[in-house]
C-alpha cells in the first residue's frame, strides 16, 4: 500500500518540479530580454550551474523578483486547479445538479475520485510552500522584493485554508456514507 | 520479503524527496549575482602611496578594471540619479617623508553612446570644498586638459572623483560610457 500511494506521489511530482524550473528559467529569460538587462553567464569551478552575474543590483532584484513572481504564480495556477477540483469536480461531494450538467456537456472525465484528487493535491501543496520558502529565503538575501513573498504567503494560507477545508468535507462525507451503510 | 518491502519503500522515498529536493535547487542555484565595483584588493599599497578605492559597492556606480598598478579603465554604468552626478574614485596618500606629484592624463577617447557632458576630476582635501578640472568636454567632443598634475605633501591624503555634468536632453539614467583614466606618480629629486 505504501509503495503503491509513493509511487503515484512521484508520477504527480514529476509536472509541479518541471513546471517550477521551467518558469524560473523562461521568467529570467523573458524579463533579461524585454528590459535589456546587462548580465553575463558565468561558470564558476564551484558551482554545477551557471551563473548569472549581472553588473547593476537593482536589475539582478527585478530579474529575479519577476522570475520568481512567474514560478510562484505557475505552481499556484496549479494548485488552483486541483482545489477547483475538489471543491467543484470531486466525485464524491459533487451536487446532483452539476453531475447533470456536466454529464449534458459530456464533461463526465473530469471528475476526479480522492484517490488521484488528493496525490495531487499533497504534491501541488509541498511545491507551493517550497515556492514560498524559495522567495522567503531570496528576501532575506535582497534578492527578491519583500511584497512578492509577503504577497504569496498571504495566497498560501488562503489555498492551505482551501484544501483544509475539502479534506474536513471528504471527511464528514465519508462518515455519513458509513454511517448509512453500516 | 518485508525487508524488500522495506529497502523498495526506501528507495521510492528518496526518489520521491529528489524530485522535492532536486528543482528546488536549481531555482536557488540561478540565483543572480552582483559584480563588485572594484576588482582586486580594495587598498593597494606601494613604496611610495597607498590608494584605497572609494566605490560605492552597493551602487554599482563605476565598475573599474584595474590594467596595472597606474592604469584604470573606467566603466560608468547607468544610474546617475541627476544631472550632475559624483563618483568617488580613490584616496591616495604620499607614505613617503617627501613630496610628490600625482598626474593623470586625460582620457584619448570615451565610449558609448554620444551624450552631451562634461566630465570634470574633483580634488577633494579634508575641509576644504573640492576643486574641479575639466578633463574631458563632449559637449565640443574635445579633450579639455591633457594632463593634470597634483601636489601631494609628504603624509598627504588626497581623495578623487569624477563629476559628470549632463547636458541637454539627455535621461541621466540611461546615462552609460567607459573610457580610460591613466595615472602617474612622479618624485622630485
Amino acid at each position: 500500500m505504501l509503495s503503491k500511494i509513493l509511487l503515484k506521489l512521484i508520477d504527480e511530482a514529476v509536472l509541479p518540479a518541471v513546471i517550477l524550473v521551467s518558469t524560473k528559467i523562461i521568467g529570467l529569460g523573458l524579463i533579461n530580454f524585454f528590459f535589456h538587462f546587462t548580465f553575463e553567464i558565468k561558470f564558476f569551478p564551484q558551482m554545477i550551474l551557471p551563473a548569472l552575474v549581472y553588473t547593476d543590483s537593482q536589475e539582478a532584484l527585478l530579474a529575479n523578483s519577476y522570475s520568481n513572481l512567474l514560478m510562484y504564480g505557475a505552481i499556484f495556477v496549479g494548485f488552483l486547479w486541483v482545489i477547483v477540483k475538489s471543491i467543484h469536480l470531486h466525485e464524491t461531494h459533487i451536487s446532483p445538479k452539476a453531475t447533470q450538467k456536466l454529464a449534458q456537456w459530456n464533461l463526465l472525465k473530469l471528475l476526479t475520485n480522492s484517490y488521484n484528487l488528493y496525490h495531487q493535491a499533497v504534491v501541488w501543496f509541498l511545491f507551493l510552500w517550497i515556492a514560498v520558502g524559495i522567495l522567503i529565503f531570496y528576501s532575506f538575501s535582497d534578492l527578491t522584493y519583500w511584497w512578492v513573498s509577503v504577497a504569496s504567503l498571504a495566497f498560501n494560507f488562503v489555498l492551505t485554508y482551501l484544501i483544509i477545508d475539502d479534506v474536513e468535507r471528504e471527511f464528514y462525507a465519508r462518515r455519513a456514507f458509513n454511517n448509512g451503510y453500516s | 520479503m518485508g525487508i524488500l518491502k522495506l529497502v523498495s519503500n526506501t528507495f521510492l522515498l528518496v526518489i520521491l524527496a529528489v524530485f522535492l529536493v532536486v528543482p528546488t535547487g536549481i531555482v536557488l542555484g540561478l540565483r543572480p549575482q552582483i559584480k563588485t565595483s572594484v576588482l582586486g584588493a580594495q587598498t593597494v599599497k606601494s613604496d611610495l602611496f597607498q590608494r584605497t578605492f572609494l566605490n560605492d559597492d552597493q551602487n554599482v556606480w563605476i565598475k573599474t578594471f584595474e590594467k596595472d598598478n597606474q592604469t584604470l579603465d573606467f566603466i560608468i554604468y547607468k544610474g546617475a540619479s541627476n544631472q550632475n552626478q559624483r563618483y568617488p574614485l580613490y584616496e591616495i596618500e604620499n607614505t613617503t617623508a617627501k613630496p610628490f606629484e600625482i598626474v593623470f592624463r586625460s582620457p584619448d577617447k570615451i565610449f558609448g553612446p554620444f551624450i552631451k557632458q562634461k566630465i570634470y576630476l574633483n580634488r577633494c582635501m579634508t575641509d576644504k570644498p573640492c576643486q574641479s578640472f575639466l578633463i574631458y568636454n563632449l559637449v565640443d567632443e574635445q579633450k579639455a586638459a591633457s594632463e593634470l598634475t597634483f601636489p601631494s605633501e609628504a603624509g598627504e591624503k588626497l581623495k578623487f572623483e569624477l563629476l559628470v555634468e549632463i547636458y541637454g536632453q539627455t535621461d541621466p539614467a540611461s546615462f552609460n560610457i567607459s573610457f580610460e583614466l591613466p595615472f602617474q606618480i612622479v618624485t622630485r629629486e
